[in-house]
């Protein structure tokens, strides 16, 4: 008899260590965020190394303008890459009508807007649930829909303009604290650009979307 | 809890209403830099804002706004749809009215 008990225990325990793991990771993520706020940095651990991504000043802000604009000009020239025009044109011909999408996608919009406004005045728990649940699965159909438009636009130069001033902004914001000293952690855009620890680097691009494109629903 | 929704429980905090309070009132900062405000700490500030009037609304005993609502993301989207449309509706109304009064008065003079 006592055997069952002590099972129960452990899973007690074991479910205790979850939820405290759980209230824990939820607090320092709200801590993190809220450095962030306060001063502008966002600092996260990995693999036992502290990092963080700062906001650019006016010289590193130049230097990203002069980057995109060198990438731009580069893309333009080479006649292998295509505008967002040519590949909507493209794609269009393939069967796939990206304004089609556009236009579903503002449709979904409205009638997302006429559904928060009568989940405003429900009273009733059971109508309240259901149209979060309904309001819920609109705003699943648009994520899906902006995936599948992004992903039939992603060699655009947009789009690749887009990408590469992400990614040069973070290699520049990026560092690393060694001795107590913030160091950039690459030297090159070259080195960022190749190092395969993408989870480092999916980090260190989540803080620079969340420190620059704040009003971003993604992030 | 994604990131969006930390951002908006800490901008209706206690702690950072107050502040936002204070910065309004008395100038003072909220944040540790006074210039060069991020576009983080520009959303940040909206949210501020924007909770800042619906707790004005609570203490003013406004329908549909109540703690529950502010604690629940959707549910204060609703309420601001809400609140935007009833408000356009009442700028509406007015319009409609002086209109009308206008109408009424040029019958008085003619």
């Amino acid at each position: 008899m006592n055997e069952p008990k002590k099972d129960i225990k452990t899973m007690l325990d074991e479910k205790i260590d979850e939820k405290a793991k759980e209230v824990l990771l939820n607090f320092q993520e709200l801590k993190g965020i809220e450095t962030l706020i306060q001063d502008n940095k966002a600092i996260f651990t990995y693999k036992e190394k502290s990092y963080r991504v700062r906001m650019p000043n006016q010289e590193e802000v130049n230097l990203i303008n002069d980057a995109r604009e060198t990438k731009l000009i580069d893309y333009i020239k080479d006649s292998k890459y295509m505008s967002e025009d040519y590949w909507r044109k493209i794609w269009k011909e393939k069967g796939v009508d990206l304004d089609l999408i556009d236009a579903e996608l503002e449709e979904i919009q409205d009638k997302m807007q006429d559904l928060l406004f009568r989940l405003a005045t429900a009273n009733l728990p059971a109508d309240i649930k259901k149209l979060t649940d309904l309001i819920e699965s609109k705003k699943a159909k648009v994520n899906e829909l902006i995936f599948k438009k992004t992903d039939k636009l992603q060699y655009a130069i947009e789009q690749r303009i887009r990408d590469y001033a992400n990614f040069y902004t973070c290699y520049l914001l990026f560092e690393e604290k060694k001795e107590d000293v913030w160091k950039q952690v690459f030297d090159k855009y070259e080195d960022f650009d190749k190092c395969n620890d993408s989870s480092l680097i999916g980090k260190a691009l989540e803080s620079t979307m969340r420190l620059m494109y704040s009003n971003n629903e993604a992030i | 809890m994604s990131y969006m929704s930390i951002l908006r429980k800490l901008a209706r905090s206690i702690k950072y209403q107050n502040a936002y309070n204070n910065a309004e009132k008395f100038g003072l900062n909220i944040f540790k830099n006074k210039f060069d405000i991020s576009d983080a700490q520009n959303y940040f500030l909206y949210w501020c804002a924007v909770y800042n009037s619906l707790y004005e609304d609570m203490a003013m005993n406004e329908a549909y706004i109540n703690e529950e609502v502010m604690n629940n993301d959707l549910r204060t989207d609703a309420y601001l749809v809400y609140k935007k449309r009833t408000r356009n509706k009442k700028k509406d109304d007015k319009k409609e009215d002086k209109y009308i009064r206008s109408d009424m008065d040029a019958v008085v003079f003619t």
